[in-house]
């Protein structure tokens, strides 16, 4: 009762505070609107005089944080390869880390708080779509055009980069070079365990089947305990046991002329099915669905619980920590393996490497082509190799490491700076390059055999990248979580792949998933030709 | 002596919860001291097996963690005061019911704990006030809890109304009567809220995630998470490699490293909010 | 004597003195009152900026939200947002996990603390108490990220100790993180794991600040333990009681993310999935902000209708509540 009079004042007064702070916020933000605008038209405006030569040399760009920036050598932000960089490329680069597991988020961020830096670089080809669509990217033609000496020529020398670095609108977005191997997956197979056991190569999924139980029975390890786990996992699994059956998980397929999730082919059951046999049979780690991080799987083989890895062509540098425990160990690549429905290859990743893109609010862009073209000619060589005489030696002109431990301390962590590079991992090169140390040479041994089988066997993929269609796009992602919840429980339980499929089926239903694919379906129509 | 023998189940159960409380910690202390043989094999419990402190060397090579460390050191302490002065300032002032407007005021702070802010909007804020890549980009966002306020203003609500009344009959202003009077009497409120900001600041994860781009500003939460996510390679690759030791073990290793200073803090605030400081001092 | 143990606290007795008399204007109330208004100038300028100021970022539910456009800039689809919400069956799963969720916390982790509190209160070892407490404590200094790696470990089939206990009495191992039965149990006894002990600290301030003369009048009464308890400590806490309630009721649509995140794996998702984990994987992840907002704006339309609704009720049953 005492309240009602009194306080309307200070209610009015807290109100027009409110709505006076409202609208100067409202100003702010749209004068950051309006101040971004002039940028790419100032470009645009004035070809004649050099708009940028007056402004200092230095730009900022992105890096990939996987922590492996070891101690002494300081951050991923100064280290002596950021020194290097910046005392021979003409160009001070500000490094902005994004840790490696949280690129999606990260960006966010800095993209909606306008505070991105000048490069952004990413293996995801989904970001561009996105980042163009958002406004936050720029084309990068003219730049190229008239900046760039050695990109432009790289750039027509592979012109088979062009339509990844290209969106819809017939522009570059992206700056990238060609991948030093496009080998990707692969399994590893303890060697000296199938000549313990007295066991062939398994050359079909059916025999890899007979030899995992063979390691699960027959005690390999020979500690005279039942404790071997056949295969251990890593994020390839999954993405390997679809390849086999020509359906990896959420790529589109064209089947009859008619672009399909893979989930909806019959092929999918088959990797389902393998799926739920491995774990029933306990040819897997039971605890699988709790292990995020695949941080047990990796363990289960480095300390030699496990004789088959699903992994890829580095076998996440595991094979050291695996000698230790087992210093016996040999290794061998698991070749492609058939099916009923033929033999696939391992994955062939797309010939991008790292895609670069230009920030819309870029103050110097020209000071950025001149970088880009700077790491092609000669910057990505060190970033590779470390230096001549400390890291490496010249040996018919292909650089031999000389000490692989001080090079994986000092150097390993450089590659990330390669936003461009020419380096070719040819089997040849690999083997020569790998110097004295054992463990070095035989995962060199092994890459090139799984550069080679990449090379011998081809790999289905009927669509080069993910489809840039909006509605897609925006759906993928919830999508994503439902199929990953689906297989999992799936492989745990007895559920038959039809019941698996039709619940797949219900939750693209409750998505709009069949107009989504009407919408990839015209977006493929009208770019088939392209696409070859 | 009845009564002690009545209240022993009283006491069993009290410490069999401590136990289970305390016990997946000191398994996690202990597969920090073990070799990463014991750990694979499972042999480790409560005890450490084939002691090592392997682990912490290995962690303490990497500079990076104790500079990390320090940043969280920083980050809590600071923000703890700047949070408790603008909390006991807003939650006493609020506990007075004859000020014009509390409801208001109360309602506002209810208000904004039910809309989390967005996060574009809060995003450009931060980076409009010139927060990036400062402290207090973590110290600000997160200035008070209402949560916290709420607590402390009903505790204040039950302070007994005779103290202040009589201190104001004797001429005493609100300065005098919140300083001399009310803080003193507040003593256990005051060591739990603050204990409450100081862990939320000590595990502080996505504000530090999103707004420091810097890597020597990072705090320990978001190291530790890394090395969580990722294996330690880098670590694992310097120093010398005689002793090889597992992820687990570095792991436990670095999570016993992040909870150890706040437990050294903890006991000196503890003794202010175990006994009733209140009552005695009123009633005297 | 029960009766008189309670009596309404303190302010009540400062208006009787006719300090708030009728007729005087606003002015006068600012000068009387001028340090307590400048106590509230930190705070109030915070929740201005970051909570008031910022609302202008609920619009972006009803409008198409492009970054390059700015929330002003963007153009407005009215519903649409909320459409395609209450159209997704995900949506409807999402809410039904955090409302349950929620409800298992109110009814079994809320009362848990209360109830450790009042036990610990008996303690008369003083060495026992106070170990006793720290240890209780203990879990909630380390954050989700580290908890949830020790409970899957604790709980693994194969190595865990709880099945190792298990085998003891002849059970077969329980595979309890990916059962979409034994989840939502994790998920309680970890939290009344991590922060019941915890908790205890605002009770057991509370508890602190009853007049032990009650106690020993009630003592010479001859009352016994339990009534003592709930003449009057339970009187003594209620008040604390109420606004724990209250602030609950205004979590009910919010389940800690961190918590759920960390906890969570693909086999229970269809019972772990909340609004917070959703709104992260649409927000932050894949940059659908207008949707996200739109989440986040139902959720606090519901949380302020709880919270207002459990405010009256508290209100009726005598006590403070929040405002």
């Amino acid at each position: 009762m005492y309240r009602n009079r009194k306080l309307t004042p200070a209610l009015l007064a807290v109100l027009l505070l409110g709505t006076a702070a409202l609208s100067a916020c409202g100003n702010s933000n749209g004068n950051a609107g309006t101040s971004a605008g002039p940028s790419p038209a100032a470009a645009s405006q004035a070809p004649s005089a050099d708009p940028y030569a007056s402004l200092p040399k230095e730009i900022s760009g992105s890096i990939y944080d996987r922590g492996q920036v070891a101690t002494g050598e300081g951050s991923y932000e100064e280290n002596r390869w950021t020194k290097y960089i910046n005392e021979n490329s003409g160009v001070k680069v500000n490094w902005v880390p994004i840790p490696r597991n949280q690129e999606a988020d990260k960006f966010n961020v800095l993209i909606a708080s306008d505070q991105a830096p000048d490069m952004m670089t990413t293996f995801n080809r989904d970001f561009i779509v996105r980042w163009a669509d958002e406004g936050a990217i720029q084309p990068l033609d003219e730049y190229i055009d008239k900046y760039s000496t050695s990109y432009k020529k790289y750039l027509q020398e592979h012109p088979e980069l062009k339509p990844y670095l290209t969106l819809d609108d017939g522009k570059i977005y992206a700056i990238a070079s060609m991948r030093p191997a496009r080998a990707n997956t692969a399994i590893f197979i303890r060697q000296d365990w199938l000549d313990k056991l007295g066991l062939a190569m398994p050359t079909s999924v059916d025999e890899l089947v007979v030899v995992a139980k063979a390691f699960r029975d027959n005690d390999p390890d020979g500690n005279g305990a039942a404790d071997t786990i056949p295969m251990a996992m890593s994020t390839a699994y999954t993405a390997i046991t679809d390849d086999w059956y020509m359906a990896r998980s959420a790529a589109w397929f064209v089947e009859d002329g008619k672009l399909t999730q893979s989930f909806f082919t019959e092929r999918y059951k088959d990797a389902l099915a393998f799926r739920q046999l491995a774990y029933h049979e306990s040819l897997v780690d039971k605890e699988f669905a709790t292990d995020k991080e695949f941080s047990r799987q990796k363990q289960l083989w480095t300390t030699g619980r496990s004789g088959i890895y699903f992994s890829n062509l580095n076998m996440d540098n595991t094979i050291t920590e695996l000698r230790k425990n087992n210093p016996e160990a040999t290794l061998a690549a698991v070749p492609p393996l058939s099916t009923k429905y033929g033999t696939n290859g391992y994955e062939v990743e797309v010939p991008n490497h790292l895609l670069t893109a230009f920030n819309k609010n870029m103050k110097n862009p020209q000071a950025a082509m001149e970088f880009i073209d700077w790491m092609l000619d000669s910057g990505w060589e060190p970033l590779t190799y470390g230096t001549e005489g400390v890291h490496y030696q010249l040996k018919d002109s292909i650089p031999v490491t000389t000490d692989f431990d001080k090079w994986k301390t000092e150097v390993g962590y450089a590659s990330e700076y390669r936003l461009v590079q020419q380096e070719q991992q040819t089997p040849e090169y690999l083997v020569t390059r790998a110097g004295d140390s054992k463990d070095d040479q035989d995962m060199a041994a092994l890459k090139s055999t799984i550069i080679k089988n990449s090379e011998t066997y081809t790999f289905r993929k009927d669509l080069p990248y993910i489809p840039p269609v909006a509605e897609y796009a925006s759906i993928a992602g919830q999508f994503e979580t439902k199929w990953k919840e689906i297989n999992t429980r799936m492989a745990m339980s007895n559920q038959t792949p039809d019941e698996a499929v039709e619940e797949l089926r219900q939750a693209w239903n409750s998505l709009d998933g069949d107009s989504v694919t009407a919408k990839v379906q015209a977006w493929y129509d009208a770019n088939k030709d392209k696409l070859k | 002596m009845v009564n002690r023998l009545k209240s022993m189940p009283l006491y069993l159960f009290l410490a069999l919860c401590a136990f289970i409380t305390v016990f997946p910690i000191l398994n996690i202390l202990a597969m920090s001291l073990s070799s990463s043989r014991a750990i694979i094999s499972g042999e480790v419990v409560l005890w450490p097996v084939e002691i090592t402190v392997q682990a912490y060397k290995q962690l303490f090579i990497d500079g990076q963690l104790l500079i990390a460390l320090k940043n969280t050191v920083i980050i809590t302490a600071v923000g703890t005061v700047l949070q408790m002065i603008a909390t006991t300032l807003a939650a006493y002032t609020l506990s007075k019911r004859r000020l014009k407007g509390r409801q208001i005021f109360t309602f506002m702070v209810m208000f904004s704990m039910l809309f989390g802010t967005g996060l574009i909007p809060l995003f450009l804020l931060v980076k409009q006030l010139h927060l990036i890549n400062t402290f207090w980009a973590i110290w600000l966002p997160g200035l008070v809890s209402a949560y916290n306020l709420f607590v402390m203003k009903s505790f204040f609500e039950g302070l007994p109304a005779e103290l202040e009344e009589s201190a104001t009959i004797d001429g005493a202003t609100d300065l005098t009567v919140f300083f001399k009077l009310t803080l003193p009497l507040s003593k256990p409120i005051l060591a739990a809220i603050s204990l409450f900001y100081a862990v939320a600041l000590w595990n502080t994860y996505s504000n530090a995630l999103y707004f420091i781009s810097k890597s020597q500003l990072l705090p320990v939460t978001v190291k530790l998470y890394q090395m969580l996510q990722t294996p330690i390679d880098s670590l694992l690759a310097g120093g010398d490699s005689s002793q090889y030791i597992q992820p687990e073990g570095l792991k436990a290793a670095a999570i016993i490293i992040t909870v150890l200073p706040i437990l050294c803090v903890y006991p000196f605030l503890q003794k202010h909010f175990i006994k009733g400081v209140l009552l005695g001092s009123v009633k005297g | 004597m029960p009766k008189t143990l309670h009596q309404p606290s303190g302010p009540a007795a400062i208006r009787s003195k006719g300090l708030n008399k009728p007729g005087r204007g606003l002015l006068f109330y600012l000068y009387r009152d001028r340090y307590l208004y400048l106590f509230l100038i930190p705070a109030m300028s915070y929740f201005f900026l970051f909570k008031f100021v910022t609302l202008y970022g609920e619009l972006i539910a009803f409008k198409d939200f492009r970054l390059l456009d700015g929330v002003w800039g963007s153009p407005w689809v009215g519903l649409k947002h909320f459409h395609t919400l209450f159209g997704s069956s995900d949506f409807w799963n999402v809410l039904r996990n955090t409302l349950l969720l929620n409800l298992y916390n109110l009814v079994f982790a809320f009362p848990a603390p209360i109830l450790l509190a009042l036990l610990l209160n008996e303690l008369r070892v003083n060495w026992f108490k106070r170990a006793v407490q720290n240890m209780l404590y203990l879990p909630f200094f380390i954050s989700w990220v580290v908890l949830a790696g020790i409970i899957v470990s604790l709980l693994s089939p194969s190595t865990g100790v709880v099945n190792a206990a298990l085998r003891l009495f002849g059970i077969d191992p329980v595979y309890f993180m990916t059962s979409t039965l034994w989840w939502p149990v994790v998920f309680i006894v970890s939290t009344i794991w991590q922060s019941a002990g915890w908790g205890t600290i605002i009770y057991m301030a509370a508890i602190s600040s009853i007049d032990p003369g009650l106690y020993e009048a009630a003592k010479i009464d001859g009352a016994t333990k339990l009534r003592q308890i709930w003449h009057i400590t339970l009187p003594g806490i209620r008040g604390t009681i109420g606004v724990l309630l209250v602030l609950q009721m205004g979590k009910m649509m919010d389940v800690g993310f961190e918590h759920i995140f960390n906890l969570q794996n693909a086999a229970v998702f269809s019972v772990s999935d909340v609004i917070s984990t959703f709104v992260y994987r649409t927000g932050l992840q894949n940059a659908q902000y207008s949707l996200a907002t739109a989440v986040g704006l139902f959720q606090a339309l519901i949380g302020l209708i709880l919270v207002l609704t459990v405010n009256k009720i508290v209100k009726k049953l005598g006590e403070g509540g929040l405002w």
